[in-house]
């Protein structure tokens, strides 16, 4: 019996390691996504770090029924979306928003920084405006190059809808830029 | 370039692009997996396997012990009396058990005593003075029955059952069962006063 249960132990530990060897993969590969789900929605660095880590945490508690890498990302993906627009409620620190980072701005001038970060701002500020189920759909075809059926399978949603959902958000865009 | 966008959206969705490509601080993993040490292991689902099938097992179990009781044949409770001791006089009426307590609702019926039903034209299967079953069987039912028994070698046939018809009397009715109703009443049918002129009162409308 002693030993049974000695054996048991051991293959619990394993399952254990195991499962955390497997997490700290895909927190590697989706922290970042978290990362920019959550900025997109708070645009302070800190505050989006910090919703990231929650939703990494509890990612973590449930990841024995999320193993599923497209499954892990989509449930982490909405996770993240549903803990920053919560927090960006609750949180009344937009107005110390950081000022949207420019790839690479170091090559322009003042002015031409100046003015992509007007045009930014201007860009935030059209997003801001869609309606939230455009808005994250725009923001994720808008992050690591994700393509129609990575978004669909990030939202669970059919990939028709998507496109039209993209094609909508665009047009707003458009419209709200001009 | 993303493979979603028109060539019409590439400014946009450039910008857009350039707007999301931002980076977690260099501490943002370290602190992640800082985060996730201090969170709370849940249950690794080996051992959630573990106290499945022991429940799993159980509920099985229960379910045979429950199957195993409902089947079981219970002993009768008290020795029934050989059926040339049953009194048959009461066989062929039918009674209405008296109410024990309580004012008698006329919209319910009483509960009739099972030893008083008795099918028409059924016969009594006598088993014999050693055993302990009578059968009130149909006339058509009896007479499969004997044509069983023939088929039967006559020991059996004549010492373990015994046949026999008995008369049916006809229905009685006692009449403490049945109550008249009583005449009806008369209709009483009274005139109605005619009607007078219909007056206009302050306010109505037209």
């Amino acid at each position: 019996m002693q030993e049974y249960t000695d054996r048991l132990a051991v293959a619990l530990v394993d399952v254990e390691e195991e499962l955390k060897r497997e997490f700290e993969l895909r927190l590697r590969d989706s922290s970042t996504l978290a990362f920019r789900v959550a900025y997109s929605v708070l645009r302070h660095a800190e505050n989006a770090e910090d919703v990231a880590q929650e939703a990494l945490a509890r990612a973590y508690s449930k990841f024995r029924r999320l193993r599923d890498r497209d499954r892990f990302r989509a449930w982490l993906t909405r996770m993240t979306w549903r803990l920053a627009i919560d927090r960006q409620r609750a949180d009344r620190r937009r107005a110390v928003r950081e000022s949207v980072p420019q790839a690479g701005s170091g090559a322009e001038s003042p002015v031409e920084a100046v003015i992509a970060q007007e045009r930014a701002a201007r860009l935030w500020r059209a997003i801001d405006a869609l309606p939230e189920k455009l808005r994250l759909t725009v923001v994720l075809a808008g992050i690591e190059q994700h393509d129609i059926r990575e978004v669909a399978l990030l939202l669970g949603l059919p990939e028709g809808t998507v496109k039209s959902r993209l094609f909508l958000a665009r047009q707003r865009l458009k419209e709200l830029l001009q | 370039m993303n493979p979603i966008i028109d060539s019409e959206d590439r400014e946009l969705a450039a910008e857009l692009e350039a707007a999301l490509r931002v980076e977690p601080g260099p501490e943002f993993l370290p602190r992640c997996r800082a985060r996730i040490e201090h969170v709370p292991a849940p249950p690794a689902w080996s051992l959630a396997r573990l106290w499945v099938v022991p429940a799993i097992a159980a509920a099985m179990a229960a379910a045979v012990l429950f199957w195993l009781q409902t089947d079981q044949v219970y002993p009768p409770s008290e020795p029934m009396a050989p059926l040339a001791h049953v009194d048959t006089s009461g066989v062929g009426s039918v009674e209405s058990a008296p109410p024990e307590h309580g004012p008698q609702n006329p919209h319910l019926r009483a509960p009739i005593a099972k030893k008083d039903v008795v099918v028409p034209g059924a016969a009594a299967v006598d088993a014999g003075a050693g055993a302990r079953t009578a059968l009130f069987l149909a006339a058509e039912d009896l007479e499969g029955l004997n044509r069983f028994l023939k088929g039967l070698s006559p020991e059996l046939a004549t010492e373990a059952i015994q046949v026999q018809p008995i008369r049916i009397a006809p229905l009685i009715v006692h009449e403490n069962v049945v109550r008249s109703l009583g005449a009806a009443p008369p209709l009483a049918v009274e005139p109605i006063p005619p009607f007078g002129p219909i007056g206009r009162t302050e306010g109505e409308m037209e």
